[in-house]
């Protein structure tokens, strides 16, 4: 039984560490396309005088920073307002 | 992600299933270790596949260093990673089978020692990544520790010849020290996990090479506001 006991977890272990891993890829891929295309959007976003660029960040601003709001929901993209 | 890679998934489940058979079902239960014996075949095939990912950070880290292309750069990171995520399992698994056959969680016997050794170095690699910001210098300082890190490869393969170690020896000086009828379980089980590294390599590396995009884009999103606040 004992033996059992220890097969089961080296087992467990293995499908843990590949499913885990392949979980953590999945998100990480629709964390990164979400970013990518909320990115392109803004880069695509040409001159100032559309809808909603004077909510665009300052200069000094985190582009980053800036993506992450808008994912969030908490700043409008470029033409939503 | 294309059809390819979806044939590649499918390919390494179903050897997977076949190798878990040939596991539990077709290779003979060892005398003295009973049926514990078998976290042997997935142990292996673990430590091996993890080997692989190094080479392939050796390999990747080379070839950025000398043509400063930053696909290279994707397949070292990609490589490193997934080496992680294999050796960790491969400490983790022969912990429990050193528990049943040795009495003990650990020892500090040669094999395990550098193997925790190979485990510390590509996760201090991983670290240095992530303590860099910039791309280019992130990139050249992993790629020469990828070349020196490979170092500790032949020493965990060759420390149970060099010193005096407790590990059992599968791959001896005079070949394979195993039972012929274990053979499809422990061949299989090596396809089987080559398969599923490829696959998580093209998944891993198609992400990386994503996040380089997203890296640049950003790069020149500050550019053009940079511009448009100068002109403006």
């Amino acid at each position: 039984m004992a033996d059992f006991w220890y097969l089961a977890l080296a087992y467990g272990i293995i499908w843990l560490g590949l499913f885990g891993y392949l979980f953590h890829l999945s998100r990480r891929a629709r964390d990164l396309g979400q970013e990518l295309n909320v990115l392109r959007e803004v880069l695509a976003t040409e001159g100032r005088d559309e809808p909603g660029w004077e909510d665009a960040p300052e200069f000094d601003e985190e582009p980053q920073a800036v993506v992450r709001e808008r994912l969030a929901g908490s700043r409008p993209a470029p033409g939503e307002a | 992600m294309g059809r390819g890679h979806r044939a590649l998934g499918v390919a390494g489940l179903t050897l997977i299933l076949a190798a878990l058979v040939a596991v539990f079902v077709q290779a003979p239960t060892e005398r003295h270790l009973g049926d514990v014996q078998r976290i042997f075949y997935f142990h292996v095939a673990c430590a091996w596949t993890a080997f692989l990912s190094f080479f392939l950070v050796f390999v990747g880290s080379l070839a950025y260093l000398r043509t400063r292309k930053a696909a290279w750069d994707a397949l070292a990171v990609s490589a490193a990673e997934i080496g992680v995520v294999f050796t960790s399992i491969a400490l983790l698994t022969g912990s429990v089978w050193a528990k049943h056959a040795w009495g003990t969680w650990w020892e500090w016997e040669p094999r395990l020692t550098t193997t925790l050794l190979l485990w510390l170095i590509y996760v201090a690699y991983l670290m240095l990544r992530s303590a860099i910001p910039e791309a280019s210098k992130r990139a050249t300082f992993s790629a020469v520790f990828g070349v020196v890190g490979f170092v500790d490869v032949p020493i965990v393969f060759m420390s149970i010849r060099w010193w005096r170690s407790i590990h059992p020896a599968v791959v001896t000086g005079k070949g394979m020290d195993l039972d012929v009828a274990m053979y499809p379980a422990f061949f299989l089980s090596l396809a089987a996990f080559s398969l599923v590294f490829v696959y998580l390599l093209v998944l891993r590396t198609a992400l990386e090479r994503s996040h380089q995009q997203l890296e640049e884009m950003k790069g020149q999103a500050t550019f053009k506001l940079g511009e448009e606040v100068s002109h403006g």
